[in-house]
């Protein structure tokens, strides 16, 4: 897959033109946000809950060692075999030697943003192994030869009558754009497949520590087939997914699904300590692989290291204006919105992504939402001025904002420019701001300024 | 603190497993045969599996009438074959009309998931009120734990909502 965090602005302003997407984004964004206050606001104790999964997250990202230490021992005394990897290719050798070692044909996948970010899937493909993504939405973006363009909902940008067409073209069925039809194409085609694979991966919400336990959760039950039926499972995952004790999924269980899909529960939730040891059942063996992928970067920053607590639930990326309008694929990265802006540039550098931090109106939509408090807006902030120190941005930008702040230090100086402006202005002499102003209109100067009005108020009334 | 009783939690799970699209059905041991029975009419049912039950359940479903009745020892292609599945569980979560598989010698999660109608039979002793009491029940004792809260779904074409996706389309449950 191409990732252009770098090219964000033409990006953007592709989607910005681009009618369609714009309606299919607005439909599915506003019906989740919706739905999502009512299953929120049953919880008399939401904000009590977001704090203590705050906690748990904060607490057990401050002890990764000592709980990744922990998951490792116990997983491995159940019978679980636990890999760490330190990067992306680390992590798929490990793969294709497991892959190569049962001479494996065929892959079940099923939603894992971890595989997506080292490019399992486009890997194995190259090595001669068929790789099929079975959550629907990511099937559908993987016919289609795209990118997810939401975490939970990856095929959010496509109407019903594209999806239609697509799976009329490439899976050779007759045209239909109904949902539940098109459905059953993908479960008759995806069934096939699962039946005959002889691996399965996926990724994991939560690794329990106490209990070397790996949770899984889900809707469809493709993520269920695909640990079931293949004789392999493998299951990767970043370090940061791990939390200390099983308990702990109750408060969890209550954020995860009212934020990531407006649901009060998903469908299924697996959690899986071991082999199955009992046939026709698989998986014979378990593989887990934990990924860190510039991770340690994250902790090894005071400021950066709560982006780590995020559970890609993605409730941040539907609030956000900016991804509102644009999409995920703007963005041009694996984690999108506001998160993703704080993940890309803090996973791999910022001068990989160094737009990303700037993509945002810091109106704390993301922060207010997230389900484990993480303060997006100030880590924001925070990487924009490593941006500005390292000279991203431009002379022009620089010298202007130097300006400003000469003038909003100096209280005449400020009255002097505003009156100068607004002689101009009634002059019809107006600054042209091309690029700023071709696409919304040009903010008038009011006639007065505040202040010349309040004076006048306080005369009044005196 | 108010205590609240057996009854009260089935109210609950009966309420929560019927807002995700769960059937529920109230019934004795002799009304099992009669109850499967007419879902066998209504879903169109030729071929079941049967989970090993310990008790006279065992007994009285062997004499349902389908084409096809496969058990113990069978085989994931049998499987693939069938329309429904009838398996009994573990516990239910009364916050969440959530229904928790164990997965022991006789219990599997294939069986779970690959039929098109799933079937469980339960009895009132199953019911725990939330998550918290449930994990204390087990303390990290199985192999695996598998919970269902309603047949699968999928909202991934224009937010629609379509049952049985790769799972169940319906999800059956007796109380005895
Ligand atoms: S940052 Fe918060 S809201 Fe955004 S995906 Fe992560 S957990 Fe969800």
């Amino acid at each position: 897959m191409n990732y252009t965090p770098l090219k964000f602005k033409e990006n953007a302003l592709k989607a910005l033109r681009n009618t369609n997407l714009r309606k299919n984004l607005t439909r599915a964004i506003s019906h989740t946000l919706s739905k999502r206050v009512e299953v929120v606001s049953e919880l008399p104790n939401w904000e009590d809950l977001r704090q203590r999964a705050h906690d748990i997250k904060k607490h057990t990202i401050e002890n990764l060692s000592h709980y990744l230490e922990l998951f490792e021992k116990r997983a491995t005394e159940n019978g679980i075999k636990v890999l760490r990897a330190k990067d992306a290719s680390e992590a798929k050798n490990y793969v294709l030697q497991i892959a190569r070692k049962i001479n494996a044909k065929l892959c079940v996948k099923s939603k894992s943003m971890v595989t997506e970010e080292i490019g399992l899937r486009e890997f194995l493909e190259e090595n001669g192994i068929e790789t099929v993504e079975t959550d629907l939405g990511e099937f559908i973006v993987q016919l289609a030869g795209e990118m997810p363009s939401h975490i939970t909902a990856p095929a959010m940008h496509k109407s019903r009558d594209e999806i239609g067409k697509l799976f009329s073209e490439k899976l050779g069925v007759e045209y239909t754009n109904e949902p539940e039809k098109l459905t059953s194409i993908a479960r008759e085609f995806l069934r096939h497949k699962f039946l005959n694979a002889d691996l399965g991966i996926s990724g994991a919400n939560f690794l329990i520590a106490e209990t070397g336990s790996v949770v899984i959760v889900e809707n469809e039950g493709n993520a269920g087939l695909s640990t079931t039926l293949p004789k392999i499972h493998i299951v990767i995952t970043g370090i940061e997914k791990v939390i200390p004790r099983l308990a702990d999924l109750t408060v969890f269980f209550k954020i995860l699904g009212r934020s990531a899909t407006a649901q009060r529960f998903t469908s299924y939730v697996s959690i899986i300590n071991a082999p199955k040891k009992s046939k026709p059942d698989s998986p014979e063996e378990i593989y887990v692989i934990l990924l860190d992928n510039g991770r340690t970067n994250l902790l090894k920053s005071e400021k950066l290291k709560q982006a780590l607590y995020c559970i890609k639930c993605g409730a941040c990326m539907l609030a956000c204006p900016i991804y509102q309008r644009v999409g995920g694929h703007a963005y041009g990265s694996i984690y999108l919105g506001p998160i993703g802006s704080v993940l890309t540039p803090a996973q791999f550098g910022l001068d990989k992504a160094t737009p990303l931090p700037f993509a945002s109106s810091l109106c704390g939509k993301c922060y207010e939402i997230c389900p484990v408090k993480i303060e997006i807006p100030h880590l924001l902030v925070w990487l924009r001025s490593q941006a500005v120190n390292s000279g991203f941005t431009s002379r022009f930008e620089k010298l202007i904002f130097k300006l400003w702040l000469i003038g909003m230090k100096n209280h005449k100086l400020y009255k002097f420019g505003s009156k100068f402006l607004r002689y101009f202005y009634k002059l019809g002499i107006k600054p042209k701001f091309k690029k700023w102003s071709s696409e919304r209109a040009f903010p008038e100067l009011a006639e007065k300024s505040f202040k010349e009005i309040w004076e006048k108020l306080k005369e009044t009334e005196a | 603190m108010k205590v609240v009783g057996e009854t009260d939690l089935i109210e609950r799970f009966k309420f929560e497993f019927e807002r995700v699209g769960g059937i529920f059905i109230e019934t004795t041991s002799q009304g099992i045969f009669n109850n499967i029975s007419s879902i066998i009419t209504t879903e169109n049912i030729a071929r079941v599996f049967i989970e090993k039950f310990e008790n006279e359940i065992d007994d009285i479903l062997k004499n349902l009438s389908v084409t096809q009745i496969i058990t113990q020892p069978h085989s994931i292609e049998q499987l693939a074959q069938i329309d429904a599945s009838i398996t009994g569980c573990d516990f239910l979560v009364a916050e969440t009309g959530t229904i928790v598989f164990i997965h022991k010698e006789n219990r599997f999660k294939s069986s779970i998931l690959l039929p098109r109608i799933h079937i469980i039979i339960a009895d009132r002793g199953k019911i725990c009120s939330t998550f918290e009491e449930l994990f204390a029940k087990t303390a990290g004792k199985f192999d695996s734990i598998f919970m269902v809260t309603g047949p699968s779904r999928t909202a991934d074409i224009e937010k629609v909502i379509v049952p049985g996706v790769h799972g169940p389309q319906k999800v059956y449950l007796l109380l005895i």
